[in-house]
């Protein structure tokens, strides 16, 4: 609400005009009948009053999107003939393609059943895409939808132009051994615009496990607008982890929504590597008692990147516990920025709410701020948050080229071990592999550069 | 016989659950008894009980001390009337040196008793005596109250609070819980300095080996809330061979 | 009944009306009429026989004010202020013209501030000690109705008076250095108190000199309906040191009352500037009524290479307190520390912080945070530490904890940490907790009741902030701790 009230009166920019006028052209070929046309015209209404997060919105302080989005956005393409893309070639453009697991692939928002195979999970669980749900108008669906209308003008914008995504239902007590794997895939050269609702629901004791990778042509410029909406039953467990390696020229909004049941357990790990403006949003609502969540990640930017992680936990009932771990490396003339706060709301007493940001600046021009905060209205709680932002340990950088380690492989050595800390929740050898693999392979560029 | 602590069909719950399911004692002046009993026997709800803790509500049956209703005390009443409990596990207060709060506590119980405070220069002089007994060191005197204190560190500090504080009554909870042999004997030493024929204790433990420093008089054996045998010292040896199996260990 | 509920209850019953400052004191004033235009702003500014370039530095101030609006991101609340149903200007009425000695004083004020424990009368404070060492200036309402031992201060060089007599005797220091680190422009009460300020206090120590003596200001709000605008500046010139000390109080009044206060100080190479607050202004019953709203700006520039600015506060009065005393650390190696008590208690809100602004090469920062909440009170603790490019070797520590006491309350902590420098390091952390049930049976069962125990555990808490505060007010601010919290204590 506070959009409204303080940019009502602002002259709108180029690109607040350029979403209603995009969405007047695409609506008639969006998927989805009347209930679902409405609730699109709804939310864009919504986001023509509040234009997008400028100066003044606190939600948004570090990531002025008035300023930062100047262009505006055509249409994905339809995907359509001339497609010379294989199952392989899309698998590679996702990390994870050597592990096991089900694929779901998106290519410039649109589902390409050739290119995906969830045959390893078969019927244990329920897949289809948010289009078929769409048409179908599936209640459920429905119902989601409305329950995530928002004040945030980019979960508007999905909500309003969202075309395809994955829907996926864990009967409760099936536990799904084999990952699912959402592959992202932005591959047109020309500048477009992709918007993806995914809704996945987890039932009572159920679990799930899903890969979620973002990945585009090098130096493609398009604007990319996720919305993932998890519901984890009672005693449910969701594991999530995503790297976003999109475009260097690409706008990334990536948004998580997580409600837990009683003793639901969400596990989060995202790898920010890609991306010109990224916006990186995680808001759990820990809404059963004693529901734990540990949402983490590391943020590795360069050049001229732009990357904002706002987390919010909130502890709306007894008991919970919650873990924020964040680790950020800043080079060049990039920016970091991380926000998170833990809530607790007055009834969820015996709260536990932790939080840790560490920024590691490797260049004069790198900036990182951060604003960890926390919202206490309940007594019997222990929260904490530390933030720390500084240069790689001079006097470690020392010892180990004392130690015979040259100066570049010293500092990635650092480097590793600093992104390490982040990593501690991902169990799974395999792919805690893959993701330090990412960063090393961050960490030669770096190096091959500078070197 | 001369009664101290006379306690007579104690009934206890916390949380709504019956803990204590009538227990009695009488504890004449100058006696140590001790407790010995299963985990979950009651034990330590006992002494929560006497010391009056909130959540440990009484359901029935008395506690007279000194001919006084215990019962209807506040906590900082027994203690100013001479009940001292030594923590099994003594809470740490950050920021508040030990000299300040040893201070703090004897004068309010001096305030409450309506004695004069102590002066600074008498309260030193008294802590400096007490403490070089127990070998606590001034440094430690300095530190926060129990903070980054050892084990050891601490059992001795909750034995130096009482050789100050005096107290008629002494409460010993599990107190040779996570001490090796070498503090247990220190902190054995100490109780064994405050022993006098006034002063009563009632020595909490689960093992015999605390026993064989602290002496007790009487040995009592407390099984599902109620005390299931009472005898002299060596019903603790044999204790100590025969395990608490007939007394319901499982039951905990 | 639980220990915690008992205790949460006493002190939330009880804390607000052991306000022991609450007496009105029966004086004829002499104020300007109700309301804000261009003619009260001449009103004040004739009262005060400035100079015309301060009377158009007031109204240049006061047409800016009109383009403002009142800042809402502070987690506070409150019904909005008429700003026409005040009064901006109330002074005992003097018995005639010029400079005031002590013999000119109302005996009544002089009385008022003895019961408020602040001895004015020299022969008095002497008679009590061979060595004084404080000097106060007592500023009730509008102006300043005394400051004691100038002579002494005088003779080491030490400016010490209130604002509005420097502008009679040292125009040029005034001029010099007014609104060069609060500017006019820069918030909408900043911007107020720059149109209406009637007194405060004006301290200026010369290149070198170590002040003999501990400054300290004592306000006091006495009449109904008046807001309190000083305006206070300090300046340590090179090399120079001093401590600085200010208390507040005011009646138990229904109404709430506004105090906009500025306050300035400039700091130059290697000089010291040590700035305590004791501010207990009357907090409102314990319904919420009355009350002051303490909406303050203190701002420092450690302009000089190696100065050094501390703000230490305890902050347990007023209704809502909205002040962030921040260091702008322009100089290379110079440092600021903030050191913050701040306890609410009945319907009390409290947005506090501080800014450290690292623009110098080498500058260091420490702030030391604790935030204590009670009864249904809410407490915000927000601070920004930011290094800018060129602020290399920059170093910042934060630590802010909050302790909560009941359920009623919340306690807030909203930190931004902005680096834009590399060797910059900074480091925060905060945490929440509350006195837990184990630690108060633990005090009881030594012998303390309740109260004496949450006092003793609320201390501890504080103790790394109470040793920043000299010794006299360490002592103040500690039994202050006690009775904002404590039930009936003896």
């Amino acid at each position: 609400m506070t959009h409204l009230t303080t940019q009502g009166n602002i002259k709108k920019t180029a690109a607040e005009k350029a979403f209603p006028a995009l969405y007047d052209k695409i609506a008639p070929g969006l998927p989805g009948g009347k209930a679902v046309r409405r609730l699109r015209n709804k939310a864009m209404e919504d986001f023509k009053a509040s234009g997008l997060p400028g100066r003044g919105v606190e939600a948004w302080k570090y990531t002025n999107l008035r300023q930062l989005l100047t262009d505006s956005y055509p249409p994905a393409v339809p995907a359509g003939g001339g497609v010379l893309m294989n199952t392989d070639e899309a698998a590679s453009h996702g990390a994870f393609s050597t592990l096991e697991r089900a694929t779901m692939v998106f290519v410039d928002g649109h589902y390409r059943p050739e290119l995906s195979d969830i045959s390893a999970i078969g019927d244990k669980a329920r897949i289809m895409t948010l289009a078929q749900a769409l048409e179908t108008e599936d209640t459920r669906a429905l119902d989601t939808l409305v329950s995530a209308a928002d004040a945030d003008p980019l979960i508007n914008l999905t909500l309003a132009m969202m075309r395809d995504g994955a829907m996926v239902s864990i009967p409760d007590g099936v536990r799904i051994k084999t990952p699912l794997h959402f592959v992202h895939i932005n591959r047109t050269g020309a500048s477009c615009a992709n918007t993806t609702r995914h809704i996945v629901h987890v039932g009572k004791g159920a679990a799930l496990k899903i890969f979620q990778t973002h990945a585009g042509s090098e130096n493609a410029t398009y604007f990319t607008n996720t919305l993932f909406i998890a519901q984890i039953g009672n005693e449910g467990q969701l594991t999530r982890v995503k790297v976003q390696g999109d475009s260097l020229s690409a706008f990334h909004f990536g948004h998580l929504r997580a409600e837990l049941g009683e003793k639901a357990k969400l596990r989060d790990f995202t790898l920010n590597l890609g991306g010109h403006v990224v916006r990186s949003e995680v808001d759990v609502a820990l809404a059963g008692n004693a529901a734990d969540a540990h949402v983490s990640g590391a943020y590795l930017l360069s050049g001229k990147q732009h990357c904002d992680t706002s987390i919010m936990m909130d502890h709306q009932r007894p008991g919970g516990t919650s873990q924020q771990q964040f680790r950020g490396v800043v080079d060049d003339g990039a920016q970091g920025i991380f926000q998170g706060k833990v809530r607790v709301a007055p009834d969820a007493q015996k709260s536990d709410g932790r939080q840790m940001v560490r920024a590691l600046l490797l260049s004069e021009r790198a900036s990182h701020f951060a604003k960890p905060e926390l919202e206490i209205f309940a007594d019997d709680v222990q929260c904490a948050h530390g933030a720390t932002a500084g240069e790689l340990d001079d006097e470690a950088l020392f010892f180990l080229r004392a130690r015979g380690i040259p100066e570049p492989r010293a500092k990635a050595l650092l480097i590793t071990g600093f992104i390490g800390e982040a990593l501690d929740d991902i169990t799974d050898l395999d792919i805690r592999d893959r993701l330090e693999e990412l960063t090393q392979n961050w960490l030669d560029r770096r190096s091959g550069e500078t070197s | 016989m001369k009664s101290l602590m006379k306690i007579e069909n104690l009934h206890a719950e916390v949380g709504g659950k019956e803990i204590l399911k009538g227990i009695n004692l009488n504890i004449a002046p100058g006696q140590v008894h001790a407790i010995m009993g299963p985990n979950g026997s009651g034990k330590s709800t006992l002494s929560n009980v006497l010391a009056g803790r909130d959540d440990y509500v009484v359901t029935k049956g008395s506690v007279s001390f000194m001919g006084e209703n215990l019962l209807e005390m506040a906590p900082e009443e027994r203690a100013a009337a001479g009940i001292f409990l030594a923590f099994q596990y003594p809470l740490e207060i950050p920021g508040v040196a030990t000299m300040t709060f040893l201070k703090t506590a004897i004068n309010a119980q001096r305030k409450t008793r309506g004695e004069d405070e102590l002066s600074t220069p008498a309260f030193m002089r008294f802590v400096r005596e007490k403490s070089a007994l127990l070998g606590v060191k001034d440094e430690m005197l300095k530190r926060p109250l129990n903070v980054g204190f050892s084990g050891g560190e601490k059992k001795r500090n909750e034995i130096l609070q009482m050789a100050l504080l005096e107290p008629a009554f002494c409460i010993l909870d599990e107190t040779d819980s996570g001490l090796d042999i070498d503090a247990l004997k220190v902190v054995s030493e100490g109780v064994n300095a405050l022993r006098d024929k006034e002063r009563s204790m009632l020595v909490i433990t689960h093992y015999q080996r605390l026993l064989d420093y602290i002496v007790p008089d009487f040995v009592h054996v407390l099984s599902n809330g109620r005390v299931v045998r009472s005898g002299g010292k060596d019903l603790a040896l044999e204790l100590e061979k025969s395990g608490y199996a007939e007394y319901g260990a499982d039951a905990a | 009944m639980t220990a915690k509920t008992k205790t949460a209850e006493q002190v939330a019953g009880i804390g607000v009306e052991q306000y022991k400052y609450g007496f009105v004191t029966d004086i004829e004033t002499e104020k300007a009429p109700r309301g804000l235009n261009e003619d009260t702003i001449r009103f004040i500014s004739a009262k005060k026989n400035e100079p015309e370039w301060m009377l158009e530095w007031r109204l240049d101030a006061y047409r800016r004010w009109l383009t403002l609006e009142e800042p809402t991101w502070a987690k506070v609340h409150y019904p909005r202020i008429d700003f026409q149903d005040l009064y901006y200007y109330s002074a005992p009425k003097k018995k005639g013209d010029g400079p005031q000695s002590l013999d000119d004083v109302d005996p009544e004020l002089l009385d008022t501030y003895k019961k408020l424990g602040i001895p004015l009368r020299e022969q008095e404070i002497l008679a009590g000690v061979e060595n004084p060492t404080m000097a106060v200036d007592a500023v009730f309402d509008s102006v300043s109705v005394v400051t004691t031992f100038k002579e002494n201060l005088s003779r080491a060089g030490v400016i010490f008076c209130p604002i509005s007599e420097a502008l009679q005797s040292h125009p040029e220091l005034v001029r010099k250095y007014l609104g060069t680190v609060v500017p006019v422009t820069d918030n909408f009460y900043a911007t107020l108190n720059a149109a209406v300020f009637s007194d405060g206090s004006f301290v200026y120590i010369p290149e070198g000199v170590h002040c003999p003596m501990e400054l300290s200001t004592y306000f006091r709000i006495n009449e109904q309906n008046t807001g309190q605008f000083e305006r206070t500046l300090i300046i340590a010139d090179k090399g120079a040191y001093v401590s600085y000390l200010e208390g507040c109080t005011a009646p138990q009044r229904d109404e709430n009352q506004l105090h906009a206060a500025v306050v300035e100080l400039i700091v130059h190479d290697d000089a010291e500037i040590k700035y305590s607050t004791v501010q207990n202004w009357y907090p409102g019953d314990k319904d919420g009524k009355g009350g002051i709203y303490n909406f303050v700006t203190k701002r420092a520039d450690c302009r000089g290479r190696n100065s050094k600015v501390s703000w230490t506060q305890v902050e347990t009065g007023s209704a809502i307190t909205w002040k962030y005393p921040s260091c702008v650390l322009r100089g290379d190696n110079s440092q600021g520390e903030f050191y913050s008590i701040a306890i609410s208690n009945g319907h009390q809100q409290v947005d506090s912080g501080t800014k450290m602004i690292h623009l110098g090469k080498n500058t260091k920062s420490r702030i030391i945070s604790k935030g204590i909440s009670a009864g249904v009170s809410s407490s915000t603790y927000r601070g920004l530490v930011s290094a800018h490019r060129k602020a290399s070797g920059a170093r910042n520590y934060t630590q802010c904890d909050s302790l909560l006491i009941g359920d009623k309350c919340s306690a807030h902590t909203v930190p931004y940490m902005e680096t834009r420098n590399m060797s910059a390091t900074f480091e925060h952390e905060a945490t929440t907790s509350k006195i837990s049930d184990d630690q108060l049976f633990y005090c009881r069962q030594r012998g303390l009741n309740e109260e004496e125990a949450v006092a003793l555990i609320v201390n501890g808490f504080c103790k790394d902030v109470l040793q920043h505060l000299p010794m006299e007010f360490a002592v103040e601010a500690q039994k202050l701790v006690g009775i904002s919290l404590e039930g009936s204590v003896g």
